[in-house]
């Protein structure tokens, strides 16, 4: 009884309804992933990334996530920034950012270059 | 065979006595737990959290433009007064980390430029240069430039309690008012909830 109890308050997962087909026009990022955490990897799947520069010359990123588990999980995501050389640009808003999902959930990690020198981006994903 | 399953149900009971007696009073976030593994969470507000709110409202400030150079000339922000409406002291909510990020990170590429006599609080952060160039106004009649725009803001809290369980939740308002029409041109707010479970025994 306690174990189905337990189970059972473990699995809530999401339900949505979105428009049939979007109107939105996504310029999507042909991204290469490295992955040295599977474990977090098969739970949090990256579906997509897309960019957009804003009107004063800086980088928007949205990375599209899904978890892929019917319960919650935790991960901790950070931006890093690069310039057109590639270097890395340090930030005073650079630490891993915690992030909840619920079970079979969609949600976006959004990231606004802190200055328009930077170019590039590398998002960092940590389970906790 | 009797003394057995007394023993053993003694120990099961012990033991679950030890788990349920702990004295630390354990704090997660109520949206999962703050940082990673290493980290400490605490009911308050942990740099981790503030670091989320200034990259979130840095996104926000970006994402609007509203400080996004009209004429290539540099936007004059003023730093105003940042209220802390919470039961927590100023030390525990640090105000000047939260705007000190903000203010780096809008900096970094010369668009935007800080007043630099006014900070959290009103008092001027350099004293001697202040003081040196309100002389050197003075004396060469030159008239001070105001800032474009000014960011202020204010915490609140909000706490609810059911049994052993309390909710915090620290809510992180800002706005950025311009000087040339005197309205308030942009705010946004984010949250920041903590909850703390108190042992039964």
């Amino acid at each position: 009884m306690v174990a189905i109890a337990l189970l059972t308050q473990g699995c809530k997962s999401v339900n949505s309804v979105e428009r049939a087909e979007p109107v939105n026009q996504r310029q999507m990022v042909s991204d290469k992933r490295i992955i040295t955490d599977p474990s977090l990897a098969r739970k949090v799947q990256i579906l997509g990334v897309n960019e957009a520069t804003l009107p004063g010359g800086y980088l928007k990123v949205q990375v599209e996530v899904r978890n892929a588990t019917r319960v919650a999980q935790d991960f901790s995501y950070r931006f890093d920034w690069l310039d057109a050389s590639g270097m890395h640009l340090r930030t005073a808003t650079a630490g891993f950012i915690p992030q909840h999902i619920q079970g079979a959930e969609h949600l976006y990690v959004i990231g606004v270059a802190p200055s328009s020198d930077a170019k590039d981006f590398q998002v960092k994903f940590i389970e906790q | 065979m009797k003394t057995t399953k007394l023993k053993l149900l003694g120990c099961g009971l012990a033991s679950l006595l030890l788990i349920g007696c702990g004295t630390t009073r354990t704090t997660t976030d109520s949206k999962g737990p703050t940082g990673t593994q290493d980290s400490v969470v605490t009911a308050g507000v942990d740099p981790r959290d503030l670091a989320r709110i200034a990259s979130e409202m840095l996104e926000s400030l970006r994402t609007k433009g509203t400080l996004d150079p009209r004429d290539k000339k540099p936007v004059l922000l003023g730093i105003s007064r940042f209220r802390n409406d919470t039961g927590l002291h100023d030390r525990e909510l640090n105000m000047e980390a939260l705007v000190g990020q903000i203010r780096a990170d809008l900096t970094r590429d010369g668009k935007v430029e800080i007043e630099p006599f006014y900070r959290v609080g009103g008092k001027p952060e350099d004293q001697v240069a202040y003081d040196l160039w309100r002389r050197k106004n003075f004396l060469e009649n030159r008239p001070e430039r105001d800032p474009d725009f000014t960011l202020s803001g204010t915490v609140l809290q909000h706490r609810a309690r059911q049994g052993n369980k309390t909710e915090i939740t620290y809510t992180f308002q800002l706005r950025l008012i311009s000087m040339a029409t005197s309205s308030q041109v942009w705010e946004d707010s984010r949250e920041v909830t903590k909850l703390s479970k108190r042992p039964i025994f």
